[in-house]
């Protein structure tokens, strides 16, 4: 703000010394300009008040004021291009993040145009975004961020870490890019590395439930159930109502057999989203284990009516059918669950004629 | 110290107050005369009918118990009725007694702690019972009986046996065949055809065939009983199969043709016994006749037998000499002259030095089940599978089929239904209808893991969590991959059942596998197909054009029930038949292998009948040009002829003819009637 009023003091005493030499003609031409830009200044600044005080649509006003009064406004245009992204008109955005680049190349233009592109899904472009904005500033860790994420998404888990990882050098606390290396490591099954990121992410910061919930999915995945318990119990802490960590620590309970303990934890997970499928599921499969095989048909029958297309809900039904001695009932169940793609069906139709 | 010595020395004190024998003398029952008038009775009554021999002692029981209840702490007494219950139905009551009696006087006979130790291992207390049997086994040897040390050594490994089976029980359903089946007799050694239609077993029931009583048991004589399967899986109340099978001797069942059709009997004579075979004829059992010198022996004991699928060979069990022990089994084929050829003993993989019985070929011709006191048994007979490796041409280690199935007790005649998930055995429950009963068992397989899923915020930066599924390991139905075809053969035009020949021939190898007759009565016929062949199937019969079909099974497929019905057309002008399994290559006019043993059946039939004149006509889908498809259906029609032409057949007597497209049978619009569509017909032209 102080920078702004300085600002304003210096184009004041322009104005000031422009209408005292208005008279001399070969003057005037140039104080009217030296008044559009101060003007195109004002409005630019009063824009980036708007932009802070998250008044969108004043900044674009204000900008398009600036750039109006000054054409080759490159800030404006990032600034109006900020503006318009937040209002989600990203083709408008995208225009004035092009437009600013054309005026002056900058790396954090590239990654915020590449963010953009993300989101009008143009992938590829985005990367290329990215990638020129690393080729302008080696130690831009969002643009590495946001190109692992991307590569990520592709599946490309390797390329993925090593992006995060020069994200990470470039920032040493980023725990965002700890805890998404470590998922990385974890589809790659490296368990172990992906336990210790999650752990450095949480060093950084431990008051992210998501992470001690991903820790505690890489413990379980290691075998290392109680302790998986330990994490799920602590995102759950940090947000009780994260029913995903409650629904992931009765599987963890699950694998312990303790049932009893796994169905009080999916019932709160259904407390939490009655609409969960996922519990009503993994409710059935703990019922199953105690030989409570009409409340597993109960269940999933409850996640089958919010997901008709749930393959793994039709499965284990039909296995509690099968031992109600409803044969007929299984079939039909192991044959839908093949239909929608449940990996293991066609092992389990063998009986059915 | 003082006083753990205090308390060890009390508890030792009462132990022997309580565990005093108590001798059945006056003296020891001053306060209650009559009473003990009554148990000594009781006493002395019992013990005559126990010097009878084991196969009374069930009968001793009800005396041995009132004299029991009066004095519960006589330690022979305790041993004789635990022994009397060993050999009764209420086995499980044993122990207590046996418990007892030797607590009551750890110096008795040695005798009584055999006993213990088969009422513990009945228990499937295997410890116990292994230093039960050993101690009787260290006063054994001071007077060694190989017989009995043998016995003893068999014991004590089926209970380290025990010990292992029972960690791994399998998953299974036990259900009683219901009061059609089983009575309050003796029922046991069911035999199912290959679809579980059809249910054949003995029964020792009051109204057997003679009437007569088993002196060495003490019960009716056997006679063989039918059953049939209801739509709503229950059993028909079970009819004796009449005097044309069963006689006044001991008549039991032992093996059912994969179709139904034949059936083999056992029938005692003077303690020894031979195997028979019964035809269906009609509705009406045929007369046994004997298997022959092959199989049967003339001094001992050929006790049971199956056949094998194709019904070529016989799968059965002797005591005869030279085996590998005691009950051995044997495989017997048919030669050429269709008799049963010399036995041969399947060797050391199956049989043991104790005794095998109760064998049972599966339908897929490769598994066989039988029951053996050898391999890991874990009492008694168990029941085993082993499956033969055709390449190799040996045996596989037969593998325990499991608990609950297999106990300490005998499991025996076990057999099981082509789809592999029932079986049918005998089996002495508490919870049964009398004595022995028949039992189905489903088999359930490994447990099948339940799926759960989860989720996690994986991305930082992505709200919306990646889904993540766990899944559990595949139980591959390794067996079971068979097609059981079965249904009605009928006259054409007046609808009337027909018996004919259904021959299986392998198209691949041309060979023909099976032969089988449909029934005389019904014209039922069922043929059980194991996976992995092209099959060619043809129904034949004098006067009528022989019909074929082809079922090509690939080696993946699952268990499959088909029913086709086959109508037989009269051999006269005009008639027409598809030859289902004449194939020619991908788009040409060549003739495939595959196609020779239906080729080979025409050149028969115009053998057979010397006037006959047909047509070839060969016929397309409505693929590809209309042109191209006249073309390939006259080439094909052509390529047909040109065979039997070089097989010797006129061909002033054959004619070809190509129909391209023009005479579908079925949609082209969809895979399996553009498949109807591409046929080959031949036509009856003149007589």
């Amino acid at each position: 703000m102080k920078k702004i009023r300085t600002t304003c003091y210096c184009l004041f005493m322009i104005l000031m010394s422009s209408i005292t030499f208005a008279q001399q003609d070969s003057i005037v031409e140039a104080v009217i300009l030296d008044s559009a830009d101060i003007a195109a200044d004002i409005a630019y600044n009063t824009g980036v008040s708007d932009l802070e005080q998250k008044k969108y649509k004043n900044a674009v006003d204000n900008f398009t004021k600036a750039i109006t009064l000054k054409d080759s406004f490159e800030l404006a245009f990032y600034n109006r291009g900020l503006a318009y992204y937040s209002l989600e008109s990203f083709q408008d955005a995208l225009n004035d993040f092009n437009k600013s680049i054309e005026l002056n190349p900058k790396a954090e233009t590239y990654f915020k145009k590449g963010e953009t592109q993300e989101k009008m899904n143009n992938l590829t472009d985005a990367i290329y975004s990215y990638d020129m904005a690393i080729s302008l500033d080696g130690s831009h860790h969002r643009a590495f961020y946001n190109r692992a994420s991307y590569k990520f998404s592709q599946k490309k888990y390797k390329e993925a870490i090593e992006d995060y990882t020069k994200a990470i050098n470039a920032k040493k606390d980023f725990s965002y890019a700890y805890n998404d290396r470590g998922s990385a490591k974890r589809q790659l099954e490296d368990y172990e590395g992906a336990i210790l990121d999650y752990r450095k992410a949480i060093e950084f910061n431990n008051k992210l439930p998501f992470i001690h919930n991903n820790l505690g999915s890489a413990l379980r995945k290691k075998g290392q159930f109680r302790e998986a318990i330990i994490s799920y119990s602590k995102a759950i802490s940090l947000d009780g109502d994260y029913y995903i960590a409650i629904n992931n620590r009765g599987s963890a309970k699950f694998d312990t057999d303790d049932f009893k303990g796994a169905i009080d934890d999916f019932s709160k997970a259904i407390a939490v989203n009655k609409d969960y499928s996922y519990a009503y599921n993994n409710r059935a499969a703990a019922k199953f284990k105690l030989k409570n095989y009409q409340g597993c048909v109960d269940d999933c029958s409850m996640a089958i009516s919010l997901d008709a297309n749930y393959a793994y809900a039709y499965l284990n039904r039909g296995n509690a059918k099968e031992l109600l001695r409803n044969d007929e009932g299984a079939c039909q169940d192991w044959k839908k669950a093949l239909e929608l793609g449940a990996e293991g069906a066609q092992s389990h139709i063998g009986i059915c004629h | 110290m003082i006083r753990k010595i205090l308390i060890i020395g009390i508890v030792a004190i009462s132990n022997a107050f309580f565990a005093q024998d108590v001798a059945f003398d006056k003296a020891n029952f001053k306060d209650n005369k009559e009473g003990f008038k009554a148990a000594k009775d009781n006493l002395k009554e019992g013990n005559e009918i126990y010097e009878s021999g084991a196969t009374f002692y069930k009968n001793a029981i009800p005396f041995f118990k009132n004299a029991n209840d009066f004095n519960p702490n006589n330690s022979d007494l305790n041993m004789k009725l635990g022994e009397c219950y060993l050999a009764s139905i209420y086995k499980y009551k044993a122990l207590e007694h046996l418990e007892k009696a030797v607590k009551l006087n750890p110096s008795i006979d040695s005798y009584a702690y055999f006993l213990l130790g088969r009422a513990l291992h009945l228990d499937k207390q295997f410890d116990k019972a292994i230093t039960a049997y050993s101690r009787y086994q260290g006063s054994a040897m001071s007077n060694p009986n190989p017989m009995v040390l043998q016995d003893l050594k068999m014991r004590i490994q089926h209970c380290y046996n025990g010990k292992e089976v029972i960690k791994r029980p399998i998953r299974v359903f036990i259900d009683n065949l219901g009061k059609n089946v089983n009575t309050e007799y003796n029922e046991y050694g069911a035999v199912i055809s290959a679809d579980e239609s059809v249910l054949l077993f003995t029964a020792r029931r009051p109204n057997s065939t003679g009437g007569k009583i088993d002196p060495s048991l003490n019960e009716n004589f056997e006679d063989i009983y039918m059953s049939e399967k209801q739509d709503d899986g229950s059993w028909t109340k079970s009819i004796n199969l009449g005097t044309n099978v069963n006689t006044s001797n001991h008549d039991a069942n032992s093996g059912l043709s994969a179709d139904g059709q034949r059936f083999l009997v056992y029938l005692g004579r003077k303690g020894m016994g031979d195997l028979f075979e019964c035809k269906l004829e009609g509705d009406v059992w045929g007369e046994p006749v004997s298997l022959g010198k092959n199989i049967n022996t003339k001094d001992f004991h050929e006790s049971s037998a199956c056949y094998s699928p194709d019904g070529n060979a016989i799968y059965f069990v002797s005591d005869k000499p030279g085996g590998e022990g005691d009950h051995d089994i044997y495989i017997s084929r048919i030669d050429e002259k269709g008799k049963w050829g010399e036995a041969e003993n399947l060797g050391t993989t199956i049989n043991t030095m104790y005794s095998e019985e109760g064998v049972f070929m599966h339908p897929d011709g490769k598994t066989l089940y039988f029951s053996s006191q050898g391999h890991e048994s874990m009492g008694g007979f168990d029941i085993f599978k082993s499956v033969y490796d055709a390449d190799t041409k040996k045996w596989g280690t037969p593998e325990n089929i499991g608990y609950p199935v297999n106990t300490t007790e005998d499991d025996i005649f076990f057999v099981i239904s082509a789809s592999g998930r029932h079986g049918y055995y005998t089996s002495l429950s508490e919870d049964g209808l009398g004595l022995r009963d028949l039992y189905m068992v489903t088999f359930l397989g490994e447990e099948k893991p339940m799926v759960l899923n989860n989720e996690d915020n994986l991305l930082a930066n992505i709200a919306a969590p990646i889904q993540e599924v766990i899944v559990a390991p595949v139980v591959v139905v390794k067996e079971a991959q068979l097609t059981i075809l079965k249904g009605v053969i009928t006259d054409y035009l007046t609808k009337e059942v027909l018996e004919a020949e259904i021959e299986i021939v392998d198209n691949d190898a041309n060979k023909v596998i099976a032969t089988f007759k449909s029934n005389s009565k019904t014209g039922r016929y069922l043929v059980s197909l194991p996976a992995g062949k092209n099959y060619g199937i043809a129904v034949k019969k004098e006067n009528y054009l022989f019909h074929s079909e082809n079922f090509d099974i690939p080696n993946e497929s699952a268990f499959q029930t088909v029913e086709k019905d086959v109508e037989l057309k009269n051999l006269k002008v005009g008639a027409k038949i598809v030859l289902k399994n004449i194939f020619f290559d991908l788009d040409k006019a060549t003739l495939r292998p595959a196609s020779t043993a239906e080729l080979n059946r025409l050149i028969k039939l115009m053998n057979d009948v010397p006037t006959l004149k047909i047509e070839l006509g060969g016929h397309t889908d409505s693929q590809g040009a209309t042109a191209y498809n006249q073309s390939l259906s006259e080439r094909r029609a052509k390529a047909v002829v040109d065979y039997l032409t070089k097989a010797g057949i006129s061909g002033a007597r054959l004619v070809s003819a190509g129909y391209g497209e023009d005479e579908p049978i079925a949609t082209n619009e969809t895979k399996a009637g553009r498949q109807l569509n591409r046929r080959t017909e031949f036509k009856v032209l003149a007589l």
